[in-house]
């Protein structure tokens, strides 16, 4: 938090630049999905507040990453310049040490037009938010968040075992920012739907929920309320990455690199 | 015919200054508050072809604005700069080609490829002829020991390695001036040694004009006949080292060791100092006072068992400059 | 000249040091064209035909635009962002050699590097999973390569404007950020700018960046006819003049101030 705070201070004017431009992108991407399904009415589907609805909702989650658990996609430079030793010398668990220190606060230049997209999109759509909803929709956050981690951790982690600049963290921004959670996965071919839904489960972020909050079918008629899936699997990842997470470290420890 | 010629040379830095938080920023912005900083205030001092001069001061000094305005990266205030007969800044190509800098702080190699990729492109960036590189390459290695070092990315050097590394970048081409900006920093005694003893062979086989600017003052000790010494911006001290350490630290200091020492002691134009169980130390100016009459007077009065002249050195003669800028 | 070339020779070298580095780009490559590609199948399910445009050409425009995206990743504004925080740039001018020209060459070892690296995997992915990258008519590819030549120059003038304004406006950090929202959407990297609204076309006339990635691509497929591609090539020259004219007048203000205040 200090980290953010003092930021702030030091370089106002790079944190002004942030907030007038990152936004920027995620409108950006808003724009793409306008156009597009200007030009065809609905893209399977989906009408344009239901893809804003859709789209405002993965960068909410984006948003909640980076404000807690941003020092997952530095673990590769932590390492590499020897910073991460300095965790390992607390007398705490090193993944809750880091954790805490990873807290960022400028996140929120991230999460706001997030915020503002999805609460466009819910004012457009005229949904029903009863309690059930709303629990549904908490279930929604905190598992797309978990999700987001994990795939970081599990990038951040492969910096134990080999030398990287951040290639696979970098590969993963992009990957979530403009592949993945862009454009709901339906439109991919169908062997890719299964790699993005089980191995890699970014459908769960928020192509999912989205089609469950606007009662859409999925591709693979998952039995379960896909909202409650999205935390269920949302934990189940984030453990496994944490596990995967923590066998690295233990190679790396003994190693020493 | 001096190589290097500074006269009245000042420069100014202004330095917006930045006040916390959005608000001091925005202001800053629109109606900034400058501080004029005076890096520089009058500086002159010129050099002969083949001389050696250590450049030492507080950090902050203005050193490194020297050397900058020197080798033509900085354009000087007011005040002229020759070297070699030229205006670096006018000539900057010129100059630059004919002298070598090394930045001890800021490496100028390339982080991730071996160290002789770097050596190469300064090859073809100096235009070196290749029998002077071959030449070069060869002494270096005699002095450095840099053929071995030549294979390994340079990310992989010790620091000790990458600053010979560094070094040899700057001198491949023969330069007539050489610029040594905290060549030592961080070095252990080996590695200092190695350099202070390229140094020293350099200037006396390649008669090249070194200027050195260094916190170690055992490299100044070993390697500049002259000195020149900077504080906030004017040069406070130009001339031989001896003589400047006699005249800023003119005091011995005597130390006796007795059975039993005599706190109430006293000899004209001398000073004690500091008195302990069995020892004594006396301080004395050599011009008023000689040792052995000192000696004497001391013997008459207690019984000396052992005892010890310290001359004054380098350090207490700094201190004594920065105590006063 | 020999000097440049070395320096670009060192860039090519230095960025195989990590293997790993090499994979995951090349892999983000692929990602892009199955997106890219899945998308333009999605929508012309409901459309054969969209802005005289079909379903094969639209799959090209994504393969190709993989390509020379690949091809023109440029690091002159990251570099400058990066010597100017490290307060080592003043210090490059202690060599004798022009460093605007060094810096280009660094790119271009930069791009004959993504060229080596990438260039041929992506193709023999995209002939493998989607189809081959044929342009509409042979005739073109002179005009397409000169294009794209044109539009890698065009794309490192513009980094090279948005890191000089880093040296000048440190105090707003990497410049990056508004480099790249800016071209995402104005180049028609990803989405051909005819399918934005009007009034957005308007405005990206006026601009250069339809003309660094559309430009190109659009010749490939044949949306331009022979005039229009000529003109379109014309226009990127002009654009590559007036903004080497500017870059070199900013550039001695730069320099200028750089020899006054110090790096």
């Amino acid at each position: 938090m200090r980290c953010a705070v003092q930021s702030w201070f030091e370089y106002p004017l790079e944190m002004l630049c942030w907030i007038i431009f990152i936004p920027l992108y995620s409108f950006g991407g808003l724009l793409l999905l306008k156009v597009i399904s200007t030009q065809f009415s609905e893209i399977g589907g989906w009408t344009f507040h239901g893809l804003a609805f859709f789209y405002g909702l993965g960068i909410v989650t984006h948003g909640l990453h980076v404000i807690f658990f941003f020092a997952v996609w530095h673990t590769n430079y932590m390492v590499l310049n020897g910073e991460f030793d300095r965790i390992l010398l607390y007398p705490m668990n090193p993944f809750f040490m880091f954790i805490i220190q990873s807290f960022n606060i400028a996140g929120y230049i991230d999460i706001t037009p997030g915020i503002i997209i999805f609460t466009y999109a819910c004012l457009k759509l005229n949904l029903d938010w009863n309690a059930v909803a709303i629990l549904k929709l908490i279930a929604v956050l905190i598992g797309g968040t978990l999700i987001r981690t994990g795939i970081f951790m599990i990038a951040g982690a492969i910096g134990f075992f080999r030398d990287t600049r951040n290639a696979v963290t970098n590969f993963m921004v992009d990957f979530l920012a403009y592949n993945t959670t862009a454009f709901p996965l339906n439109i991919y071919p169908y062997g890719i739907q299964v790699i993005l839904t089980f191995l890699i489960p970014v459908g769960f972020i928020n192509t999912y929920p989205a089609q469950d909050f606007m009662g859409m079918d999925n591709t693979f008629s998952i039995p379960i309320n896909l909202s409650l899936c999205t935390l269920l699997v949302g934990i189940a990842f984030f453990l496994l990455a944490y596990g995967f997470f923590r066998f690295g470290l233990k190679h790396y420890k003994s190693t020493g690199s | 015919m001096s190589i290097i010629k500074a006269v009245h040379l000042r420069k100014r830095f202004i330095v917006k200054k930045k006040e916390p938080g959005l608000k001091g920023a925005l202001k800053g912005i629109f109606a900034p508050k400058k501080i004029i900083i005076n890096a520089l205030d009058d500086v002159s001092f010129s050099m002969k072809k083949g001389e050696i001069i250590g450049l030492i001061g507080p950090n902050g000094a203005g050193k490194s604005t020297t050397i900058k305005i020197l080798t033509g990266i900085l354009q000087p205030l007011s005040g002229e700069v020759e070297v070699m007969g030229l205006n670096p800044q006018k000539k900057r190509a010129e100059v630059v080609s004919r002298i070598g800098v090394v930045f001890g702080q800021r490496s100028q190699l390339y982080w991730d490829i071996r160290l002789g990729e770097s050596f190469e492109l300064f090859r073809r960036i100096y235009r070196i002829p290749d029998e002077e590189y071959n030449a070069n390459l060869e002494l270096m290695d005699s002095l450095l020991g840099i053929r071995r070092l030549i294979d390994i990315p340079v990310r992989q050097l010790s620091l000790g390695q990458r600053m010979r590394g560094e070094i040899v970048s700057a001198v491949l081409h023969s330069p007539d001036i050489l610029f040594l900006d905290e060549p030592t920093i961080g070095l252990d005694i080996q590695a200092k040694r190695n350099i202070r003893k390229f140094i020293r062979e350099i200037n006396q086989k390649k008669k090249t004009t070194i200027i050195l600017t260094t916190h170690d003052l055992g490299d100044v000790q070993e390697l500049c006949p002259r000195l020149v010494v900077i504080n906030k911006g004017k040069i406070i001290e130009d001339g031989a080292l001896d003589a400047i350490v006699h005249r800023l630290a003119p005091e011995r200091i005597l130390q006796i060791d007795t059975d039993k020492v005599k706190k109430d002691f006293t000899y004209p134009h001398c000073k004690m100092i500091k008195c302990e169980e069995n020892k004594m130390w006396i301080s004395f100016n050599r011009e008023n006072v000689s040792a052995s009459k000192l000696i004497a007077a001391l013997s008459a009065e207690v019984r000396i068992n052992d005892l010890q002249v310290k001359e004054p050195d380098i350090e207490d003669a700094i201190e004594q400059i920065y105590g006063e800028g | 000249m020999n000097k440049y070339l070395y320096i670009m020779r060192i860039k090519i070298i230095s960025h195989l040091a990590y293997d790993i580095d090499v994979i995951f780009p090349l892999l983000l490559n692929f990602v892009w064209i199955i997106t890219m590609t899945s998308i333009w199948k999605y929508v012309y399910a409901q459309n054969p035909d969209i802005h005289g445009v079909s379903l094969p050409q639209m799959q090209t425009y994504a393969i190709v635009s993989t390509l020379v995206g690949c091809f023109c990743r440029h690091e002159v504004q990251e570099e400058l962002y990066y010597r100017m925080r490290q307060g080592t740039i003043a210090i490059d001018f202690i060599r004798p050699m022009n460093l605007v020209v060094s810096w280009l060459f660094e790119d271009i070892g930069n791009m004959v590097n993504n060229l080596l690296k990438n260039f041929v995997p992506i193709l023999l992915f995209a002939v493998i999973f989607i189809q081959v990258p044929l342009p509409q008519n042979l005739s073109i590819i002179p005009l397409f390569v000169l294009s794209v030549l044109l539009c890698a120059l065009l794309l490192w003038l513009i980094s090279l404007f948005f890191g000089l304004l880093t040296v000048v406006w440190v105090d707003f950090g990497n410049l990056g950020v508004i480099r790249d929202p800016l071209l995402k959407i104005m180049a028609g990297s990803f989405v051909p700018l005819w399918f934005f609204p009007g009034w957005f076309r308007k405005v990206s006339d006026w601009l250069p960046f339809k003309y660094t990635y559309q430009t190109p691509l659009s010749i490939y497929i044949g949306k331009l006819s022979m005039t229009g591609s000529l003109a379109a090539v014309g226009i990127q020259a002009v654009w590559i003049t007036v903004l080497c004219v500017c870059m070199y007048l900013f550039w001695q203000k730069v320099k200028k101030r750089l020899l006054i205040q110090g790096g």
